[in-house]
């Protein structure tokens, strides 16, 4: 059987003003920086700890790197990281490994060095080319012009895809669609679009308050990049992905479809026989440990329900009734009928029924709304 | 009885009370210096952590003085804020004398003034003490000169001390015995004793402390307390040490306490005469008064499942706190709850701290309201406490509502910015006069529904915290109230209802709206607030439709996160009340608390 592998490299230049997540700016301690050789050594004797005889003998058909800024790491460390990989649980041929990759980091020879190490798949961290929103949103990373975008997308020799985020402070629907239609001209295989998010606690959070207009504006935002990229050819097929027909991400559909993955590193996550699991350890920690932490959710008896419905209902495809029970052993019941039926009728799900089973999806409008939708599914098994 | 000295110590709110009193029982060797507590005399967690005394209480202290004599000295402790006047009264008639502790660096306060007045009325012999001389911004002299000319008192009478660090206590103690009088009564009269507190014992049911003025009480007396009529047989009766102190009999001058198999404190009332029920005084002790709730709101639990602890916590308190008053009460947003009523807003606060603290209760607390005298068309009088029970505007004739005096002390400097909150609060000038040469005092008559919002907070803040204040119930006066109704998505919220002058009705509406608006998260259609007198809209507000969640990454697989995401959601939701098709979160009915 197959599995996903997630690295995590919580490292960064430094802190972006919208990130809540864990990472350990290193920007001012080496230069050129760098990620401390002491952890890629933790992570490769980790390997050696959860993956060697793993009890259903998988192999990896997706590999990870994930941050944090994961292209800090140097072509090398990716080199032994992956050899160590193919040790402890073994690569599988034609296996998709991805790399996020920060503006920085785009250099011919960088990504020379990546595609020669194994990497198959770039992610590029573009987010927006605009200086003003750029500064709007306190990124600490370069600003991603439009000759780094040009170099990314005409290197050969790897799949591309790229973020950008929309809904920022001052932008609008036209802003969004120049920004997609640079970007479309290098005609990348996959794009992820998200939503600015307001995190609690953060710089950004501290000095800008959103509120009901910015809002409704950034729901504009996201219509103008949903319809320009369907208008090019990409296929919606998660709320913020988009992809050419096949070049879907391999690796994240397996966080939607329930498919196993093993994450690595302090504060990655795993899927993996049908328990969730995380390491919660902070980094220095980690470095110095024997052992690593694994932490098991202990998930109630409807987790799992709640869980298919929250993650398969991201993909735009929807999903069956039948595979549900299959992959989680739990039937859909009349309450939630009742409530699928009344979403029905207030235009954020669409329910089809043919033979034994009923394929449910969102809406246009219930894309929006898909957080509040989910909820109001699942509210009683939670 | 010679040897026994009654007294209390009075003073302002951090003047050094109850520093002071641990000195005077450590001056007694109560306590080995090893076991010292602070505030030894404030039991109750609360009165410990906010600094501040909320039940009388009583101590034995035995002293020698400097000429080898022996004495006894009975230290009554008493709460000090303006809601328990009448405890402290009570409290002050069970003593011959006072310490009235004034803080050398803040002079004298609104509430010292206001305890000196209680101690005349108790004709008790004054000793004024000046604490914290030892604070660099002390200033005696100007403390002496406000000593006179306030309070009337010679200020070369006054006992300077540090109850921090211990000066002038020996001096004090002296002053005590030379100057209070030692207590007078006869023994051999039939037996006359005030309950000046009283606290239950879940084992021995009310413990009353008493002070005892003639005849004597023991083991097995049957006694009789005059308000109530009833009789009860004493098991036991004894002093206040560290512990109660078992004794064969009290006499006149002592103060003690008295176990009776009396089942509530509802039954002991504060003031009341205890005496024997086969040999009755035929005098008792003038004062006595059935004290009346001043505030009240409604209570109801964040979850209605733990009505039913509510309701027990409520009862558990008032077993030791018999001016708490509660009936059901029934709120078509909050559901069901109590209606409350207290001595002042300090009692509102303490209870319902009380309550979350000691009881962990989550509770939704109204707009705090007093009580309205309603005269109708038909000529009947109604008394109203609960904005919901308003009755139609079209068949009410005159509203009444209480006044209070109120006496602001306050530096020179901030007088224009009390004047002119004071007048916004519809308060009547009546005089002032300079009380030294920097402060003075202010006499109002002031409306209390406009003290119950945010007077004190606001009081503070326009005098950066110098003025102090204090007030009294004075009359009922007929104002132009009027009932402002709080409208979601076209329903009224009974439970945003408040009284309110008519001339303040639409500021304090608009207020309320715009606050809810950014309280009510946004639903899926448009929401529209209103504020309203009967069927007329005095201000409106609107809540735009929802239309675009948050397209988060699901970051490296963190499903977990995500699915704990949604139950937090859930246990949000569990706080909202729904009011139609609207879900209001709690904290909605916090902000008209908030308000003024």
């Amino acid at each position: 059987m197959s599995c996903g592998i997630y690295i995590h490299i919580p490292f960064c230049r430094g802190k972006c003003d919208y990130c809540g997540f864990y990472s350990i700016p290193i920007g001012g301690q080496v230069d050129p920086p760098a990620v401390p050789g002491a952890y890629v050594e933790r992570l490769l004797r980790e390997m050696e700890e959860r993956l060697s005889g793993l009890p259903g003998g998988e192999t990896a058909d997706t590999v990870f790197f994930g941050g944090g800024t994961p292209s800090l790491l140097s072509p090398l460390q990716i080199r032994e990281i992956a050899a160590a990989l193919n040790t402890y649980i073994g690569i599988e041929r034609g296996a998709e490994v991805t790399l996020e990759v920060n503006p920085e980091d785009v250099t011919e020879e960088k990504l020379r060095g990546f595609i020669d190490s194994g990497i198959t798949r770039m992610v590029l961290g573009y987010q927006t080319s605009r200086e003003e929103f750029h500064r709007a949103i306190g990124r600490s990373t370069m600003r991603c012009d439009p000759l780094v975008l040009e170099m990314f997308c005409s290197a050969r020799g790897f799949s591309r895809s790229v973020d950008v985020m929309v809904g920022l402070p001052g932008q609008g629907p036209v802003d969004v669609k120049e920004e997609l239609a640079l970007i479309c001209r290098y005609g990348p295989e996959h794009l992820s679009v998200y939503c600015l998010t307001l995190e609690k606690n953060t710089r950004l959070a501290s000095r800008f308050r959103g509120g009901e207009e910015f809002q409704a504006g950034q729901r504009l935002c996201m219509e103008a990049a949903m319809d320009a990229l369907v208008a090019q050819g990409y296929c919606h097929y998660e709320i913020s992905n988009f992809a050419l027909p096949g070049c879907e991400s391999r690796h994240n559909m397996k966080y939607w479809t329930f498919e196993p993955y093993i994450g690595l590193g302090p504060g990655s996550h795993s899927f993996y026989g049908g328990k969730r699991l995380s390491v919660a350890m902070p980094v220095d920690q980690y470095i110095r440990s024997d052992r690593v932490a694994v932490i098991v959710d202990p998930r109630g008896g409807n987790a799992a329900a709640v869980e298919y419905m929250m993650t398969g209902l991201r993909l735009l495809r929807g999903i069956s009734a039948t595979a549900m029970e299959r992959m989680t052993g739990e039937r859909i019941g009349e309450e939630m009928w009742r409530r699928m039926h009344e979403l029905e009728k207030e235009g954020l799900l669409e329910v089809q029924r043919g033979g034994d089973d009923a394929i449910i999806r969102l809406t246009r409008e219930g894309i929006f709304l898909s957080d509040w939708v989910i909820y109001r599914i699942v509210e009683d098994l939670i | 009885m010679e040897h026994i000295r009654n007294f209390s110590i009075i003073a302002h709110i951090d003047h050094g009370k109850s520093t002071l009193a641990d000195r005077i029982i450590e001056k007694c060797r109560l306590l080995s210096p090893r076991d010292h507590i602070d505030q030894i005399l404030d039991t109750m967690e609360i009165e410990r952590e906010r600094g501040i005394t909320i039940k009388s209480n009583a101590i034995t202290l035995d002293y020698t003085s400097r000429d080898g004599e022996h004495f006894i000295f009975n230290l009554i402790d008493t709460p000090g804020h303006v809601d328990f006047t009448y405890e402290v009264s009570r409290a002050l008639a069970a003593c011959e004398g006072v310490l009235l502790v004034v803080d050398a660096s803040q002079g004298v306060e609104a509430q010292t003034i206001a305890n000196l007045y209680l101690a005349m009325e108790n004709n008790l012999e004054i000793i004024p003490v000046i604490n914290k001389i030892d604070m660099p911004s002390a200033d005696i002299d100007s403390t002496k000169k406000s000593i006179e000319t306030s309070l009337g008192l010679d200020p070369e009478t006054a006992v300077p001390v540090s109850a921090r660090e211990g000066t002038g206590i020996d001096d004090l103690m002296e002053a005590i015995i030379q100057r209070i009088p030692p207590p007078r009564g006869d023994e051999r009269e039939p037996l006359k004793a005030l309950i000046f507190d009283s606290y239950f014992d879940k084992y021995q049911g009310a413990i009353v402390k008493v002070r005892l003025f003639e005849g004597t009480v023991k083991r097995d007396d049957d006694i009789l307390l005059c308000a109530t009529g009833k009789v009860y047989s004493v098991n036991e009766v004894g002093v206040f040490r560290l512990s109660l102190e078992k004794r064969d009999a009290l006499r006149p001058g002592d103060v003690g306490y008295i176990i009776a198999g009396i089942k509530t404190v509802m039954d002991t009332k504060i003031g009341d005469t205890v005496t024997l029920a086969d040999r009755q005084t035929v005098t008792p002790l003038k004062g006595f008064k059935d004290v009346k709730p001043m505030v009240f709101s409604g209570l109801y639990p964040v979850y209605s499942d733990e009505y039913d602890n509510l309701k027990d916590a409520l009862y558990k308190l008032r077993l030791n706190d018999a001016s708490l008053l509660f009936e059901p009460d029934n709120s078509f947003a909050l559901g069901f709850g109590f209606r409350c009523g207290y001595l002042g807003l300090l009692h509102m606060e303490i209870v319902q701290e009380r309550l979350e603290r000691e009881f962990d209760l989550s509770l939704v607390t109204t707009a705090p309201s007093v009580e309205y005298k309603v005269h109708l068309n038909s000529g009947t009088m109604i008394t109203i406490d609960n904005p919901v029970k308003m009755p139609d505007p079209g068949s009410i004739m005159m509203i009444e509502e209480p006044f209070v005096k109120a006496d602001i002390i306050t530096p020179s400097d901030y007088m224009g910015n009390i004047m002119s909150l004071v007048s916004e609060c519809r308060g009547i000038h009546r005089h002032m006069e300079y009380i030294d040469t920097r402060r003075v005092q202010l006499h109002y008559e002031l409306p209390l529904s406009e003290i119950v919002f945010n007077f004190y907070d606001k009081l503070k803040s326009c005098s950066r915290g110098y003025a102090s204040f204090d007030y009294e119930l004075i009359d009922f006066r007929e104002s132009s109230m009027v009932k402002v109704d709080i409208l979601v998505n076209g329903e009224p919220v009974d439970a945003l209802s408040f009284i309110v002058h008519e001339d303040k009705a639409r500021l304090r509406g608009k207020d309320i709206i715009t606050r809810l608006k950014d309280i009510i998260p946004q639903h899926q259609f448009k929401i529209p607030l209103q504020a309203a007198i009967g069927s007329q809209i005095i201000a409106r507000e609107n809540i735009s439709a929802h239309r675009k969640d948050v397209t988060a990454k699901c970051y490296g697989g963190d499903i977990t996160r995500k699915r704990k995401l949604l139950e937090k959601q859930k246990e949000g939701k569990k706080r909202l009340k729904q009011v139609g098709s609207v879900e209001i979160p709690q904290e909605a009915f916090l902000t008209i608390l908030k308000i003024g």
